[in-house]
C-alpha cells in the first residue's frame, strides 16, 4: 500500500514538476519572440532607411540571427518566391501561430502584410508603429515568464 | 525574366507560342486588349499568339496590372519608389516597365503612384554591332563629340549600348562612364549591369545629368561619358560642363534630323558652339537603327549609306 502511494506521489510531483517546466519553457519562447519581432522590427527599419534592399534579400540575409523566428519568416519568403498574392487571409494560413496569443499573432500577420508595398517613409512609419505595439507585449510577456 | 513578372499564362503564349526573341514590347491596359510588338509591328495578344481585335484577343484588369507591378518590384514597393515617380520601373534582364497612373503628391511633390492604369514592358535586344558603321566615324582612332539622333523608337539606345561595348574592344584602354538616367543604356539591377556595356565601362544610375556629370567627372575620372536622351537646358549644361573638364561625350537626343535639332529649345547654342563633332542619324526606315548618315560639325555628310 505504502508503496502505491509513494508512486503516485512521485508521479504527482514528477508531473507538476513537468507541467510547471512546460508553462515556463512556453512563456520563455513566446518571450523570445516577440524579442525577435522587435529586433526584425528595428533591422528592417534601418535596411529599408540606407540600402533598401528587397523584401527578400531583407529577410534571407537575416534567417540566422532569428532562431524563433526563422521557420515563420522562411514560410513567408516562400510565399513571395512562389509570387503568391500577400494578404492577412494567404497569411493567416500560412504562418503558424506558435506560442504567440491570437492578438499578437495578427499583429505579426500585419507586420508581414504591410511589408513592401509602400515607399520607404511609409513603411518605416507602419513597421514603427506595429513594434510600438510589440513592445508592449514583450514587457508583459517578461512580466509573466 | 519575363516570366518573374508576368502571370504563367501569358508568359507561356510569349514564350510558347511566340517567337520571344521578336517580342519587343506589350502593352497592357486596364480593360483593354493586350498589345504585343512583334517583330517590329503591333498586335493583339490572343491565347494562340497573335492575331486580329476579333480572335479571342486577352483582356487585362487593374488586378493583373498591380499583380505585374508588385512582382516587377519583387515585392518591395519602396525599392523602386523613384523610378516610380518617374514613371517606370527596371527589372532583371534589363526589361523596363513604364507605368501610367494617378500621382500621390504631398508638399507639392510626387510622392509616389497608385490607380495604375497601363503599363508597357519593354524587352531589351542586345545588337552587337550595330554601331560599327558609325564607330568608325566617331571613336576609332579619336573619340570625337558625338550626337546621336532619331525620333523615338529608332535603336538610339542599342546604338549607344554597342559604341559603349565597342569602346571596351579597342586596342587602347578608354575609361567609359554610363550616366543612366533612366537604367536604359546599362540597365542595372542590383547594381549589375544587365546588358552588355563594355569591361571598361563604369555606370551612375538613377541621377539627373548634371549630378552625374560633375560627380562622375570628379569620382571616375573618365576619358568619355556616354548618356541618353538629351532634353532640356540642365542637360545641355552637363554636356557643355562634361567638354570644359576635357571628357568626351556620346550622346543622343530626339529629333528627325539637323534642322529639327537646331529648332529644339537649347539646342541651337550648343551647335552655333561646335561642341558635338560628329553628328548620327538614325531612322526607322528599314527597322530600327537604319542609317540615314554621318556629319561633321557642320553638318557636312561624312558618311552616306
Amino acid at each position: 500500500m505504502w508503496f502505491l502511494k509513494l508512486i503516485s506521489f512521485l508521479a504527482m510531483t514528477g508531473g507538476g514538476a513537468y507541467l510547471g517546466h512546460k508553462k515556463s519553457s512556453y512563456y520563455k519562447i513566446r518571450e523570445k519572440i516577440l524579442n525577435e519581432i522587435i529586433r526584425l522590427c528595428d533591422i528592417m527599419i534601418n535596411d529599408i532607411t540606407y540600402f533598401q534592399p528587397t523584401v527578400q534579400e531583407m529577410l534571407k540575409n537575416r534567417l540566422n540571427n532569428f532562431s524563433a523566428l526563422a521557420s515563420s519568416l522562411s514560410n513567408y519568403i516562400d510565399l513571395l518566391e512562389n509570387n503568391e498574392v500577400i494578404s492577412i487571409e494567404a497569411l493567416k494560413n500560412k504562418i503558424a501561430k506558435g506560442p504567440l496569443t491570437e492578438d499578437e499573432f495578427i499583429l505579426f500577420i500585419q507586420l508581414l502584410d504591410i511589408l513592401g508595398k509602400s515607399d520607404s517613409h511609409s513603411q518605416r512609419g507602419g513597421i514603427t508603429s506595429i513594434k510600438e505595439a510589440f513592445l508592449i507585449k514583450h514587457q508583459i510577456a517578461l512580466e509573466e515568464c | 525574366m519575363i516570366e518573374k513578372i508576368l502571370p504563367e499564362f501569358l508568359t507561356d503564349i510569349l514564350k510558347n507560342k511566340l517567337d520571344y526573341n521578336y517580342v519587343y514590347e506589350i502593352r497592357i491596359r486596364s480593360q483593354l486588349p493586350i498589345i504585343v510588338n512583334y517583330g517590329g509591328r503591333y498586335y493583339y495578344l490572343n491565347s494562340e499568339g497573335v492575331g486580329g481585335r476579333d480572335d479571342g484577343s486577352i483582356v487585362t484588369d487593374r488586378k493583373m496590372l498591380e499583380a505585374i507591378i508588385y512582382r516587377a518590384a519583387d515585392y518591395s514597393m519602396y525599392a523602386v519608389n523613384n523610378q516610380l515617380k518617374h514613371s517606370f520601373i527596371t527589372v532583371t534582364g534589363g526589361i523596363r516597365i513604364g507605368i501610367c497612373g494617378e500621382l500621390v503628391i504631398e508638399d507639392q511633390k510626387i510622392k509616389s503612384v497608385k490607380n495604375f492604369t497601363s503599363l508597357v514592358i519593354r524587352i531589351p535586344h542586345e545588337v552587337n554591332n550595330c554601331a560599327l558603321t558609325a564607330y568608325h566615324f566617331i571613336a576609332q582612332d579619336e573619340i570625337y563629340n558625338s550626337l546621336i539622333i532619331s525620333p523615338p523608337g529608332c535603336g538610339k539606345t542599342t546604338f549607344l549600348r554597342d559604341i559603349a561595348r565597342l569602346l571596351s574592344q579597342s586596342d587602347f584602354i578608354r575609361n567609359t562612364l554610363i550616366i543612366d538616367e533612366r537604367y536604359e543604356i546599362a540597365s542595372c539591377y542590383n547594381g549589375i549591369p544587365q546588358l552588355n556595356v563594355g569591361k571598361f565601362t563604369d555606370v551612375i544610375s538613377n541621377c539627373d545629368k548634371l549630378y552625374g556629370f560633375e560627380q562622375g567627372i570628379r569620382a571616375m575620372k573618365p576619358d568619355v561619358i556616354i548618356t541618353d536622351e538629351l532634353a532640356n537646358q540642365s542637360d545641355l549644361d552637363a554636356v557643355i560642363y562634361a567638354a570644359g573638364c576635357g571628357v568626351k561625350i556620346i550622346a543622343s537626343a530626339h529629333a528627325y534630323d539637323h534642322t529639327d535639332l537646331i529648332n529644339k529649345p537649347g539646342f541651337d547654342n550648343i551647335i552655333k558652339k561646335r561642341l558635338f563633332e560628329r553628328f548620327v542619324v538614325l531612322s526607322n526606315k528599314r527597322g530600327p537603327g537604319t542609317y540615314e548618315g554621318v556629319y561633321d560639325n557642320q553638318f557636312n555628310k561624312i558618311y552616306i549609306p
